[in-house]
């Protein structure tokens, strides 16, 4: 049987349980109770057998008379002889078929015993009541199922009363698990205060917590950063807006101001193409091509693309690279050529120097971008690659901050790795590791 | 008033000068903490405008370290606007403080407002006799006419009026007036002290022989 109640289900199989026992006691009793009083009943009828033996053996005319005066009143007894016939017979014996075997019989709330008298002389029946011990026994037999039935009240009450209280606990951490996600996801169940058995679902709740709680702080932090890595633009371009609106300037001012506002558009809009597109690899609907692709080439093709953007910054650019034929997403690989170049760059001092390797080292191409910066620091490496994470807060630099997020995305659907090394303090070395024989995620 | 900004991000601090500028204040710039910190520190600026993430140190360090030695009012920028981001740059010293974007015009009334403030006069309307000097309009009335002042003029008269009672050196002007650019005259405090005279009355401004000018 299957309940929906935890309650219900465990009463049910308590009280089936109980019924049960109570059952097989009763049968038991009842048996039991009943084969000691026909015991009795029995060993009486057997001495008045044998005493109506000794009357009918003796052979005398007053049969009839001896019998009754052998036997105590009430006593049924008939004597057959060999043909069948009833020689005697007490009052209320019922004639019924000759005996053909000694038995001992309950019939019509009587114990009947037959006898044979000697070989071929005929049959001894006798029989006594036993209403009084059937009466007895149904006595016992009623006070047995009404006891029975007030122990299983009282037990299934009693089994109701300890399952709330067993069941109290569990109750408890509901309470407590809905407050918790309801209000602060920080705070976690008490285990010292929660019985030992259900310690296991308490603390599986409490992990369950703490991951919410993470993801939950990871997303506000997410937020907040983008938010905030929108405000400086934002800010740049309302107040030359108002001050446009506001100051009387000549046309070329107005010209200059309006390329700044340019920018902090531009600005923005790379902020929220990065979005998007993180938001999209976040969802994994966006389709790699999977084709024939010279990387060197490509390589080359960003760095003479980002050429002007170094030159006007002062950054000298370098670059060999090694023939190296793959598969995979040309567009998406171009991006990452130009979000790490573009990230060179915009960290170095004027003077700065941005060097490219593009090597084949066994199955793998390997793309180093190395500059002469400032480096990353150790504890810093694994978080450049984070949306928004800088190593120096107030170093925005005008980039998006979601760069090396897209170049860890399509780097690793590509099955390949990125990492950063070089000393901090004397240059950063972005490594780039692509399997050259894998077919895209 | 003098008025220095903290602001590295180019632009932005472009356009708080130029907003500041129009406002009539002399106004310097710092690219960095350290060199935000050092110019606040030796300068006497009658308001400090300060973005919070900076290179070098943190905006809460500089913050910190002026309030050590200086009073001198401090607006905090801020890209962050979580209450406690707020409740951190106030009780680490600010004033006040201005969250990203921001307009022009509320950063203009904020700053006014701290230098009032920071001047122990809150009110924004200054009354000298039957002078009524508007610090927040910038305009003077003179018995319910208006009287045309230019804006160094208009400037010279602000600062008089909110220390009024005490007496301002020549060189406390030169200070409070123009930044370190600026290119002046040795006589041109004169000049204004003359202008002003004339056209509002010679008996507002006393001079103080080798000490500096007062508004009685």
């Amino acid at each position: 049987m299957r309940f929906r109640s935890l309650r219900v289900t465990l009463l049910f199989w308590y009280a089936l349980i109980l019924v049960g026992s109570m059952a097989v006691l009763g049968t038991t009793l009842h048996r039991q109770m009943r084969s000691v009083l026909y015991h009795e009943a029995d060993a009486q009828i057997a001495d008045w057998t044998d005493a109506l033996r000794d009357v009918v053996t003796r052979d005398s005319s007053t049969l009839e008379a001896d019998a009754r005066a052998a036997l105590p009143d009430g006593v049924r007894f008939a004597v057959f002889d060999a043909s069948g016939r009833v020689r005697v017979a007490s009052i209320g014996f019922e004639p019924g078929t000759l005996p053909t075997e000694s038995t001992v019989v309950t019939r019509d709330h009587h114990r009947w015993r037959a006898e044979p008298l000697g070989s071929d002389a005929g049959w001894l029946v006798v029989g006594r009541s036993v209403r009084e011990e059937n009466h007895g026994i149904r006595q016992f037999l009623i006070t047995l199922l009404a006891t029975g039935a007030v122990v299983i009240v009282v037990a299934l009450g009693g089994g109701y009363l300890l399952l709330s209280r067993v069941l109290a606990p569990a109750a408890e951490i509901g309470r407590t698990a809905r407050r918790i996600s309801a209000h602060n996801l920080s705070e976690r169940i008490p285990l010292e205060r929660v019985p030992t058995e259900l310690r296991d679902v308490a603390a599986a709740l409490n992990e369950s917590f703490r991951r919410l709680d993470e993801a939950f702080e990871a997303q506000t932090a997410f937020t907040a950063d983008a938010s905030h890595e929108l405000r400086t633009p934002l800010a740049i371009l309302s107040t030359h807006l108002e001050l446009a609106a506001t100051i009387e300037q000549d046309a070329g001012q107005h010209r200059e101001r309006l390329r700044v506002c340019r920018d902090a558009v531009q600005r923005m809009s790379g902020m929220v193409a990065g979005l998007l597109t993180l938001a999209r690899a976040d969802s994994g609907q966006v389709p790699f091509e999977s084709k024939e692709l010279e990387l060197h080439a490509l390589v080359e093709a960003e760095i003479d693309a980002m050429q002007p953007l170094a030159d006007r910054v002062g950054v000298e650019l370098e670059c060999r690279v090694s023939p190296v034929a793959m598969r995979g997403d040309a567009g998406r690989l171009r991006e990452v050529v130009s979000n790490l170049l573009d990230n060179a760059i915009r960290y170095l001092e004027d003077g700065g120097r941005v060097m490219v390797t593009l090597d084949r080292e066994g199955a793998e191409a390997v793309l180093r971008v190395a500059d002469t910066g400032g480096g990353v620091p150790e504890e810093h490496r694994e978080r450049v690659f984070e949306r928004f994470f800088r190593v120096d807060p107030a170093r925005s630099r005008g980039g998006t901050g979601l760069g090396l997020a897209i170049v860890r995305w399509i780097v690793e659907a590509h099955g390949g790795t990125v990492a950063v090394e070089g000393e901090a303090g004397v240059g950063a070395e972005f490594v780039v590791q692509l399997p050259l024989n894998r077919a895209v995620r | 008033m003098r008025v220095l900004i903290v602001e590295d991000e180019p632009q932005l601090l472009r356009a708080v000068r130029e907003g500041l500028c129009a406002a009539g204040y002399a106004v310097d710039e710092a690219a960095d903490g350290e060199a935000g910190l050092h110019q606040a520190l030796h300068v006497d600026y009658d308001a400090i405008v300060l973005d919070l993430m900076l290179p070098g140190i943190p905006g809460t360090t500089i913050l910190e370290r002026l309030r050590a030695a200086k009073t001198t009012p401090v607006l905090v920028l801020t890209a962050r606007d979580a209450v406690a981001d707020k409740v951190a740059c106030l009780d680490a010293g600010a004033d006040d403080y201005l969250t990203k974007p921001f307009a022009i015009a509320e950063l203009q009334a904020r700053v006014r407002a701290m230098i009032r403030r920071g001047a122990g006069r809150p009110d924004p309307v200054v009354s000298v006799g039957e002078l009524r000097i508007d610090t927040a309009a910038r305009q003077v009335h003179r018995g319910g006419e208006r009287v045309d002042l230019t804006p160094m003029e208009f400037a010279l008269l602000e600062l008089l009026a909110l220390r009024r009672g005490a007496v301002v050196s020549r060189t406390a002007i030169y200070e409070h007036l123009w930044n370190d650019d600026a290119e002046t005259m040795s006589n041109v405090v004169d000049v204004y002290i003359a202008n002003l005279r004339q056209k509002l009355g010679r008996e507002l401004i006393t001079t103080r022989r080798g000490e500096g000018y007062i508004i009685p």
